[in-house]
């Protein structure tokens, strides 16, 4: 019975952490429209900046995740008027074909740079600090820490896009960016801001994902992986969707573990393809705000 | 295509086998191999080009059919004892009937949810066949000796029957991808990417010629998955469901050398092995070297090599 | 400094404007006063529509020059000539399914840099509509969607509109009102360009009508004085009976 119940929680807060990989992705496919292939790797990217500053600079990776919050702000406009505002996307394979260059260029470039070694983020104590609320039912802190982040994350953007002006911009654009142009919505700045947007997920979750697991530049596709599933199963569009999609998808993960470590990662696939037959559009799909 | 340049490629095609076929008289051993890749790289290209450039199929999880192939031949062989030449040939059946029911499973997604969806199929094969004891689990297996020396006695025989067999199964790519250009269906089907309503005004089924067109694809990549376990001389779910060598480079290939055109994935398959005999020694470097090429080209010139040369004979020729 | 008030507000001269090889429009002059309306004519693919967007700064002409209020304003983007103070009602409406119908209405702030206040304003002018503020955009009568897109246009303080073809699909008494509205705004001192495939209704309902045909001004006038058989030859061309 303990079993079952710890690896329930396990499952919940290990949905935080996907749930904050898929926002970012959820934000790029419905809201730009733009088929990042390259997001997990961007989240592996920021993972080594962050053991870079958190190694040279000799701080916590918390304190890192300040410092890196700018950069990757910085580096995703960059890329968005270096490269994606360049981009023909008429035909919607250039953009994805581009992302698909970017991830092996950063694939490459951090094993050039890094080597294989598996790197991680030292948090220090609150990496062994678990509580445990019923005999035999163990809690870790930190997963704790990672979902009340997601879920203080999801609240922040559903506010921002459901509740204020941008994110009435931001569902236009959306909808129909022809139409959203047509009329005089500044397209531009909108996908810049939502680019931001995303680009803070990436910081917070690279932080996250480099404190709780072990990650290697090939790190990448598993992560994408994981946020497409969450993102599909999710149903694009609702946010809280999200964290419910990362739950079940951990879940059955842990299940999976469960039975036998090696079909952990097989167990979510199956999991995803599953819903992909029964409920395509997804299980929470867009509603109107 | 009209009915003389079909003729003249199917023509141009045979000759060019033909000449081909003399490699191993003539080559070395190393020249062979280099020969033997491109071979196969071409073949393969031109799959993902016919799948993406054409019907606008975009795969990233065709590497499940190679590892498919490559597994059901060890399977045949091995563990049923069927000799290998039949089981060569029955990897072609085998690839189809998995890739029928993938692409019907997959095929309301759109664009990019397809071809991560494809990526995730594979994913499963590759966990689920690399699991099996049978097939040596994660290590993979070796395949006997006996079975490899039905494709020759010695190694030089081997490699050449290996170039052979590589040669041909590309002409056979080839000679299918003109012939199904050139059909009747062959422009309505090159329609479907770009303007899918005039292709069901052409009379064609969308769903149901991609989907045949993917189950044979699959049936084609397992077949080539097959014959390249006679270069590896094993089994293993890193190395025959490899996303690298069967799915990203073929994508780079097909789209610096420019998608939806016969000529562009041969063009892009001879850059990619010349970069790669220039660059190899740099290991992650040329990887990365490519990456930024193809990032390059889709900003300069979507439409890839091809058209950039064209542009430039075009534009020297004009000057003269 | 103050605005010239004997100057056009609008003043569109010669424009050129191609389609790949097709020549949407060839030449086309025409001025709008402050507190004018003005009515451009024409059947379809005369040459309305692209006159509007490339008035709008969403279509890019080749040739001719757009003044909007003495400043020229070529190679504009529809976001800025929204600004600067042209309104877009766009054919076709163009409501987001996403957005409740207030949602819609508020998204004219986003386009035109005004504060939120007019929304009350929008609402005392179609009460109907507050009263489906929350209703999802699309899922109101044609009419009203209509009222949404005026709605948002005025959002951003237009000294001009824009309206292109606002009767489609529409019955008669509810573009009766639509025009009724657009009366009073005028009345306010707002000017309005009004595309219509309507001639009658085009013709009542403003001071000076241009008409179009194949990209050329082929007839225009002040509309108490418009002579129905002259329409009807600039409408189509040639001698019809």
């Amino acid at each position: 019975m303990t079993d079952i119940a710890n690896i329930v929680i396990q499952g919940i807060l290990l949905g935080g952490l996907f749930a904050i990989y898929a926002l970012g992705l959820s934000l790029v496919f419905g809201v730009l429209r733009i088929v990042n292939i390259a997001h997990g790797d961007v989240l592996v990217l920021a993972a080594y900046v962050a053991f870079v500053l958190s190694d040279t600079l000799a701080i916590s990776p918390f304190l890192a995740l300040l410092i890196l919050i700018p950069l990757t702000l910085l580096g995703g406009l960059t890329f968005q008027i270096g490269i994606f505002e360049r981009v023909d996307r008429r035909d919607p394979l250039v953009p994805m074909l581009v992302a698909f260059g970017f991830a092996v260029v950063i694939q490459n470039g951090l094993l050039l740079l890094f080597g294989t070694n598996p790197r991680k983020l030292d948090a220090g104590a609150i990496e062994q600090l678990s509580v445990s609320p019923f005999p035999g039912i163990n809690v870790s802190v930190l997963a704790v820490l990672i979902l009340v982040i997601a879920i203080a994350l999801i609240a922040v953007f559903q506010a921002i896009i459901y509740r204020s002006r941008f994110g009435i911009q931001v569902r236009a654009v959306s909808d129909s960016e022809d139409n959203a142009r047509l009329i005089g919505v500044d397209i531009t700045a909108t996908f810049r801001k939502a680019f931001m947007m995303v680009m803070l997920t990436v910081a917070v979750g690279a932080v996250l994902m480099g404190i709780k697991t072990n990650f290697d530049p090939f790190s990448g596709a598993s992560r994408l992986l994981i946020a497409f599933e969450v993102v599909v199963i999710g149903g694009l569009g609702n946010l809280w969707g999200t964290l419910a999609a990362g739950i079940v998808i951990a879940l059955a993960q842990m299940v999976g573990a469960s039975i036998d470590v090696s079909y952990q990662t097989l167990a979510g696939h199956l999991v995803f393809l599953l819903v992909l037959v029964i409920r395509p559009q997804g299980l929470f799909p867009k509603v109107v705000g | 295509m009209t009915q003389t340049d079909f003729r003249k490629s199917i023509l141009l095609l045979a000759v060019a086998v033909a000449l081909l076929a003399l490699g191993p008289v003539l080559l070395g051993r190393s020249e062979i191999r280099y020969m033997t890749d491109l071979f196969v790289l071409i073949a393969v290209a031109q799959l993902w080009n016919l799948l993406a450039g054409y019907l606008g199929i975009v795969s990233i999880g065709q590497h499940a059919f190679v590892g498919l192939g490559a597994y059901a031949f060890f399977a045949l062989t091995q563990l049923l004892g069927i000799h290998p030449f039949l089981s060569l040939a029955l990897t072609f059946p085998i690839g189809c009937l998995v890739a029928l029911p993938s692409f019907l499973l997959l095929a309301r997604l759109r664009l990019a949810y397809f071809a991560i969806a494809s990526w995730v199929l594979a994913e499963v094969l590759m966990l689920i066949l690399g699991q099996r004891p049978a097939f040596g689990g994660g290590t993979g297996s070796s395949f006997a000796t006996a079975t490899i020396k039905m494709f020759g006695a010695g190694v030089s025989e081997r490699i050449a029957n290996t170039y052979w067999l590589c040669l041909g199964m590309l002409g056979i790519v080839m000679a299918s991808m003109l012939l199904l250009l050139r059909s009747r269906a062959g422009l309505a089907i090159r329609a479907l990417r770009d303007d899918e309503v005039a292709a069901v005004a052409a009379g064609i089924n969308p769903l149901l010629t991609r989907a045949v067109l993917f189950s044979l694809c699959g049936g084609m990549l397992a077949v080539i998955g097959a014959i390249d376990t006679l270069q590896k001389l094993r089994i293993s779910p890193a190395g025959s469901f490899s996303l690298q060598d069967w799915t990203v480079m073929i994508i780079f290939v097909v789209v610096i050398g420019g998608l939806g055109t016969v000529t562009g994935p041969i063009v892009g398959a001879i850059a990619f092995v010349l970069f790669r005999e220039t660059l190899s020694d740099f290991g992650p470097l040329y990887l990365a070297a490519m990456g930024v090429l193809a990032v390059g080209v889709m900003l300069l010139e979507p439409r890839g090599l091809v058209v950039i040369l064209t542009r430039t004979v075009k534009s020297i020729r004009a000057r003269h | 400094m103050t605005a010239d008030h004997s100057q056009p507000l609008l003043e569109v001269s010669d424009l050129h404007l191609r389609y790949g090889g097709l020549r949407a429009l060839d030449g086309v002059s025409l001025t709008v006063n402050r507190g004018e309306t003005v009515a451009v004519l024409g059947a379809n693919g005369a040459g309305k529509s692209s006159l509007i967007k490339a008035i709008y700064g969403a279509e890019p002409y080749s040739a001719g020059q757009i003044l909007f209020d003495g400043v020229a304003v070529t190679g504009r983007s529809p976001n800025q000539m929204a600004q600067a103070g042209i309104g877009l009602v766009p054919e076709g409406r163009k409501i987001f399914p996403s957005l409740s119908v207030e949602e819609n209405i508020r998204l004219g702030v986003a386009i035109g840099g005004h504060d939120g206040a007019d929304i009350d304003r929008v609402f005392e002018i179609f009460p109907e509509l507050k009263e489906r503020r929350n209703v999802q955009g699309t899922l109101v009568s044609g009419g009203q969607q209509q009222m949404i897109a005026i709605g948002r246009a005025l959002m951003a303080r237009p000294r001009l509109l824009l309206c292109d073809e606002i009767s489609l699909g529409l019955a008669p008494t509810v573009v009766d009102r639509l025009y009724d509205v657009i009366k009073d705004l005028v009345a306010g001192g707002m000017a309005v360009l009004i595309v219509e495939q309507e001639t009658n209704r085009a013709i009542k309902s403003s001071e000076r009508y241009y008409c179009l045909l194949e990209g050329r001004v082929t007839a225009q006038g002040l509309s108490a004085q418009a002579d129905q058989d002259e329409i009807t030859r600039a409408y189509f061309g040639g001698d019809h009976d």
